[in-house]
Formats: C-alpha cells, sequence, structure tokens
C-alpha cells in the first residue's frame, strides 16, 4: 500500500470508521484531527487537518517589496515579529546591504522577545492546564479557567512573561503588535539608554518566572508525565534549524545567509550530520513539499532523502537538538539535563515543552549579554540603497521553526512572487506520526474516550501550531467529534463546547 | 480592588479602557483596531486604547485597572457570507453581559484569542478587579484579504466613532 508523507496508509478499506476531532482546541488557526479506524476498531491512522487557506502569498503580488515586512507580519497575530525579520532581512539582499551591527543587535533583542512571549503563551496557557489537570479532566475544566483555579500564582506569572516580552517589543518598535520598525537596511530607530534600562529592569523577575516553570515542568516529567515521553510523538527523524558560528544556537541567522559561518543544520536522530552550513538562497534545493488532498497544508521534506527518509521537525527542540552549546551558563546547564533525560538527540515531541522553557531561558540571558554591549544605544542603525537585486530568500528562527521568505521583484521592486514556507507546516509530518502513535497506544476496545481524545489533542499542542488565526471573525466552533463508516456514512457524532 | 498576596498594587492611572481588535488587512474584521487607532490619535484625557489583532489573555491585567473598559470589533450578519448586508440594528454601547460563574467557553474551543466575556472574568480572579464593561458591535460584511470598507462597514464608522468620543467624554465628566 502507498504510503503518504505523514506515514500512513492512504488507501481506505473496507469497515473503516472514521473519528474527527473538529476544531481542535487551543492551538493557533482552523483544524480537525480524524482517527480512521481499521475493521477491528484499531487505529489505522490519525490525521491532521488544516482546513483554512490563508492566502497571503497572493495577496502580496504587486506590492513594493520595503512594505512585505508590515504585511506579512499581519499574518498573525502571536508572532508577527517573525515574520517582520524574515521579510526585512529578504530586503536587506534586494538592497545588497549589510546592515549596522546595531541594527543586528535590536534586531536579535526583538526576536529573542518574541520567542519569549509565544513560548510562555505555549507552555504557561495552552498547555499547563492538560500537565496540572490531567487527561482525564474534561475540556470544560482542563482549560485556562481550570488552571486559573488550580494555580492562579502560574497563570499571573505566564501573564507577566509575556508582558515583559512585548514591553520589549513595544520599547524597541513602538508598538506591541506589528511594529513597523523592522524594515530593510536596518531597524527604525535606535534604542535609548532609558529604554535599555527599563528592558534591564524587568530581566530580574522573568528569569525568576521561568526557573519557576522549568522546576515545576521538570518535577512533572519525573512524577506524573514518564509515559508521555514515550507515547506523544517519540520516534526518529530529522531536526532542522539554524546554527550560529562554531554550532551555537542560533535564532536570527548569521550575516552571509549560511556557509562558514553557521546556517542551517540538518541533523539525523543518532547525531550524524546529514547536511551543515546550508545556505539559506539554495533552500529549493533541498526543500521539497509533498501535498495531499485533505490539507492545506504542505508537508515539506528533505528533497535528496525523498518525502519519507527526508521528513524532519523544526522548532524548539529541533534547535537545541542540532546546536552543540547554547553559549551561556544558565541555558547550558539545562540543555545538558534535557539531554541526559531524552538522550544525546531528543525524538520525544512532548520534550517540545520542555526545550520552550529552556529557550525561554535562553532568550533572557542572551538578551542580558545584548542589552550590556557597549553600542546598543548606538544611533547609526538603518542603511539606505537602492534595489540590487530581483530575488532573494530571508530566513529567521520564529517561536516555532524556521521561516523562510523568499520573494522575486521586478525593475521597480513590486513583488512578482512570494514563497512562505512556515514552521508549522515543516513540522506537518511530525504532527501526523505523534497523533497516530497517541491514538494507536491509547485506543483499547474501540473505545473512544475523552482521556484518548484529550491526549491526541495534547499530542498536537506539543508542536504549538499556528495556523494564522488572520481573522478572528470565524466565530466561536463547539468541538465535534465524528464517527464515520467506510461507506462515508455518519455512525456517530458528539460535540463538547 | 482586593489586595492579591504576590501582586504589586499599581495606580490607576486612567480610568477608561478601549480595547479595539480586528485584523486591519482582513478588510471590515479590522474595523475595531482602525476605530482603536483612531481614537487612540485623538488623545482623549483619562482614556487608554488598546489595539489588538485578537484579544489575549495579557489584556486582564489593564483591563483590572480601569474603572470600565469597551470592546469595539465587527460583527458579522449571518448573511455576510454570501455578499449579503446584514439586518444592522441602531449602532449603540450595549452593557456585556456575562456570568461571572460560569466562565465563557470562548478560551476552551479556540486557539490563542479570548472572548470579552473571559477576560472580565480573568480581570476579576486573576487581579481582584473587573471592570464594568459595554461592546460596540460594528456591523461588518466584507471579511476577504485586503484594506478598506464594505459601503455597510464606511457608513457605520463615523457613528460609532461618535458613539465612543461621547462615551469617554461622558465617563471622563463623570469620574
Amino acid at each position: 500500500m502507498a504510503e503518504s508523507p505523514d506515514g500512513v496508509p492512504t488507501a481506505t478499506h473496507a469497515n473503516h470508521r472514521t473519528v474527527t476531532i473538529d476544531p481542535v482546541t487551543r492551538i493557533e488557526g482552523h483544524a480537525k484531527i480524524s482517527i480512521h479506524l481499521d475493521g477491528t476498531g484499531a487505529v489505522e491512522t490519525a490525521r491532521f487537518h488544516v482546513v483554512e487557506f490563508r492566502g497571503f502569498e497572493r495577496f502580496c503580488e504587486g506590492r513594493p517589496f520595503p512594505e512585505m515586512a508590515a504585511i506579512t507580519a499581519r499574518i498573525c497575530g502571536i508572532c508577527p515579529v517573525s515574520h517582520l525579520l524574515a521579510a526585512a532581512k529578504t530586503g536587506d539582499k534586494l538592497l545588497a546591504v549589510t546592515i549596522p551591527p546595531t541594527a543586528e543587535k535590536l534586531r536579535r533583542l526583538m526576536n529573542l522577545a518574541q520567542i519569549i512571549q509565544s513560548h510562555a503563551l505555549s507552555f504557561f496557557h495552552l498547555s499547563s492546564p492538560d500537565f496540572l489537570l490531567g487527561w482525564d479532566s474534561g475540556p470544560a475544566k482542563r482549560n485556562l479557567f481550570g488552571l486559573m483555579a488550580a494555580d492562579p500564582d502560574l497563570a499571573r506569572s505566564g501573564i507577566r512573561l509575556r508582558q515583559f516580552g512585548q514591553s520589549v517589543i513595544e520599547v524597541l518598535g513602538g508598538r506591541k503588535i506589528h511594529p513597523a520598525w523592522v524594515v530593510p537596511g536596518g531597524v527604525r530607530s535606535p534604542l535609548s539608554p532609558a529604554g535599555r534600562d527599563q528592558l534591564l529592569a524587568g530581566l530580574p523577575e522573568a528569569f525568576a518566572i521561568a526557573q519557576r516553570g522549568l522546576a515545576l515542568f521538570k518535577q512533572l516529567l519525573d512524577t506524573k508525565l514518564a509515559e508521555e515521553l514515550e507515547v506523544f510523538g517519540n520516534f526518529p527523524s530529522l531536526f532542522m534549524g539554524l546554527v550560529g558560528a562554531d554550532g551555537h544556537w542560533e535564532h536570527y541567522g548569521t550575516p552571509d545567509g549560511g556557509s562558514a559561518a553557521g546556517g542551517l543544520r540538518i541533523m539525523a536522530s543518532d547525531g550524524s550530520l546529514v547536511a551543515d552550513g546550508l545556505r539559506e538562497d539554495d533552500y529549493a534545493s533541498f526543500i521539497a513539499e509533498a501535498v495531499e488532498p485533505w490539507s492545506y497544508l504542505k508537508f515539506p521534506y528533505i528533497t535528496a532523502l525523498g518525502p519519507m527518509a527526508g521528513r524532519y521537525r523544526v522548532g524548539p527542540l529541533a534547535r537545541l537538538n542540532i546546536c552543540k552549546s547554547i553559549g551561556t551558563e544558565r541555558s547550558d546547564r539545562e540543555l545538558l539535563e534535557l539531554r541526559q533525560r531524552g538522550g544525546p538527540v531528543v525524538t520525544a515531541s512532548f520534550l517540545y515543552h520542555l526545550a520552550r522553557l529552556i529557550e525561554i531561558l535562553a532568550c533572557l540571558e542572551q538578551m542580558e549579554e545584548l542589552l550590556a554591549s557597549p553600542e546598543i544605544c548606538d544611533a547609526h542603525v538603518r542603511v539606505r540603497a537602492s534595489l540590487k537585486a530581483h530575488e532573494a530568500v530571508g530566513v529567521s528562527e520564529a517561536p516555532r521553526g524556521t521561516l523562510f521568505h523568499h520573494y522575486r521583484v521586478d525593475g521597480d521592486g513590486l513583488i512578482e512572487k512570494v514563497n512562505l514556507i512556515i514552521a508549522t507546516g515543516q513540522n506537518n509530518s511530525a504532527m501526523n506520526r505523534t497523533i497516530t502513535q497517541i491514538a494507536r497506544h491509547y485506543l483499547s476496545n474501540g473505545n473512544l474516550s475523552e482521556a484518548l481524545l484529550n491526549r491526541v489533542e495534547a499530542g498536537i499542542r506539543c508542536f504549538d501550531p499556528c495556523l494564522s488565526c488572520s481573522t478572528h471573525a470565524a466565530g466561536q466552533m463547539p468541538l465535534q467529534v465524528q464517527l464515520i463508516g467506510a461507506d462515508g456514512g455518519l455512525l456517530q457524532e458528539r460535540f463538547r463546547g | 480592588m482586593k489586595p492579591i498576596p504576590g501582586m504589586k498594587r499599581v495606580a490607576r492611572i486612567k480610568p477608561l479602557l478601549l480595547i479595539g481588535y480586528g485584523n486591519p488587512l482582513r478588510q471590515d474584521d479590522g474595523l475595531g483596531w482602525h476605530i482603536a487607532m483612531a481614537i487612540e490619535a485623538l488623545d482623549l484625557p483619562g482614556l487608554q486604547v488598546l489595539a489588538a489583532q485578537q484579544l489575549t489573555l495579557e489584556l486582564a491585567a489593564p483591563m483590572a485597572l480601569a474603572e470600565a473598559v469597551v470592546f469595539v470589533d465587527a460583527a458579522y450578519g449571518k448573511d455576510a457570507a454570501n455578499g449579503s448586508a446584514q439586518a444592522i440594528e441602531p449602532l449603540a454601547l450595549k452593557p456585556l453581559h456575562h456570568n461571572p460563574q460560569a466562565p465563557d467557553p470562548g478560551p476552551q474551543t479556540f486557539s490563542h484569542q479570548l472572548t470579552p466575556q473571559a477576560l472580565l472574568l480573568l480581570a476579576g480572579k486573576l487581579y481582584g478587579h473587573q471592570p464594568a464593561a459595554l461592546q460596540l458591535l460594528v456591523p461588518a460584511q466584507w471579511h476577504g484579504h485586503g484594506e478598506g470598507f464594505s459601503p455597510c462597514a464606511a457608513t457605520a464608522l463615523p457613528t460609532a466613532m461618535a458613539l465612543l468620543v461621547g462615551w469617554a467624554g461622558g465617563e471622563s465628566r463623570r469620574a
């Protein structure tokens, strides 16, 4: 039988049943999960369907390339900075400029803040209800309000960390979301000494919250969450992301876009390097995208290895797997502990949560170093130039993984073609494999318990997918569970919410 | 406001808060966001204005420092999807009804976004103060990719602005 990139058979047998969970709760965007059962009631496959078509790439055509940062930042209200940076870096290349050193430091500061606030939302508010309230707790309680009742201090701490990340973005860019401050050629304005002092003042509390989150989650892993490490998406795969010079943890990219000083690295689960020093400009030569009829989200893979062996993961866990070290003291201690817990290359997707907390700590440490830099308030933060190139690729590490922007422009700098490869898309295969593994493990006697459905949803949340909430006006949808026979008939339907 | 262990008391700087939300690149969906930006430009005394793409939980913190909050959002009628204008009720600021004992289902059914009711509950439970809350729902029709408003939204905008400016002025005088 043929296999799709999600690693499951594509043919449909007689006597199969399909369970559909629609939509998945507490992730970004619209999606559903279907669990396909065979005639014996065992799980054949599970699929993560993305049913919303975004259409931003087509929308960008004809716009001046300097506007791309502001436009693409509106793809998402949660992680706009990632698109800002990738767009601006692509613009730097179209202008053929090297931005001032202080501008790069400031861009890095903003990306660190973005990662902190996004990871804080994922861990403290979206996923911690699962950990603290238990899988058998119904969705009516296993949510933010349940967390608020069980541990209000943790809920407030998560908000404080998010506020800190957003305050950094606001101090730098003047606005919490969509700051048009990052531009091709650098940034619009320098950081004032007063702004620097304000950011420094917020660091001690942010460090304390991050450390508390780490202590709490490690304790849970040691006690009640041990099984999840084995079952929530634990499988071999490739891992891809940026590394810096000397193989250190990297989130922004190297000035020359790869090659000798860092660049993109692909590592296998056994620790072997599949590729290193890959240049972002060449991404189309090593990444291909498969398409499935049941999802708008594509299935990227490493071209040379094909759609199956070439499946890879990106994001916090991938970044920590591929790097030699983080380069700062406290987070390197945590990285060592992560590797002691999960192996030299961690394959358990459940540890994405721990990786997020470690990255929060790493971001805070790097932020502290950047703010201590003597030139961080330097006034020279932008260079101006005219269009020099007609095609460019920019990359940055978004909270959820590597983000590619690829533009082709005409002689007037108007966009002719855009290709965006987003992190969530690159984790698509891994998400499908994860929910299949969970469903196979927890389904017994064809009993579709709430606890099973809760775990399947939580498997997706390991990756904190961002499917783009490009409009909030779609309305609130209840959770829908469908049981569909092999002939397409609806056998059973359940709703939540 | 009840003191909460571990929380610092923060002086209430602006008694009124306006939160306008929506995606400004999804046509009428961005009505709330655009209105917030326009009101902010007026720099009205005693009014803090926040423009957001969506309602996220940290908004509960400034809400807990306000005496009154108004949420401004686009409201799509049931016929908006097929391009028809919705039946428009008279545009008005209306009290935001919610049951403080029963959490609104917003956070458990969808993504990173919350409902105004959920934010009110969070403000009360986490920060000890739930402000009086109003809602202004502006009629909307288009929600495709792009900028610009439908005729229906464009017609409602001046009235919406006047209502909000009047509210802020009236509340400030009462304070």
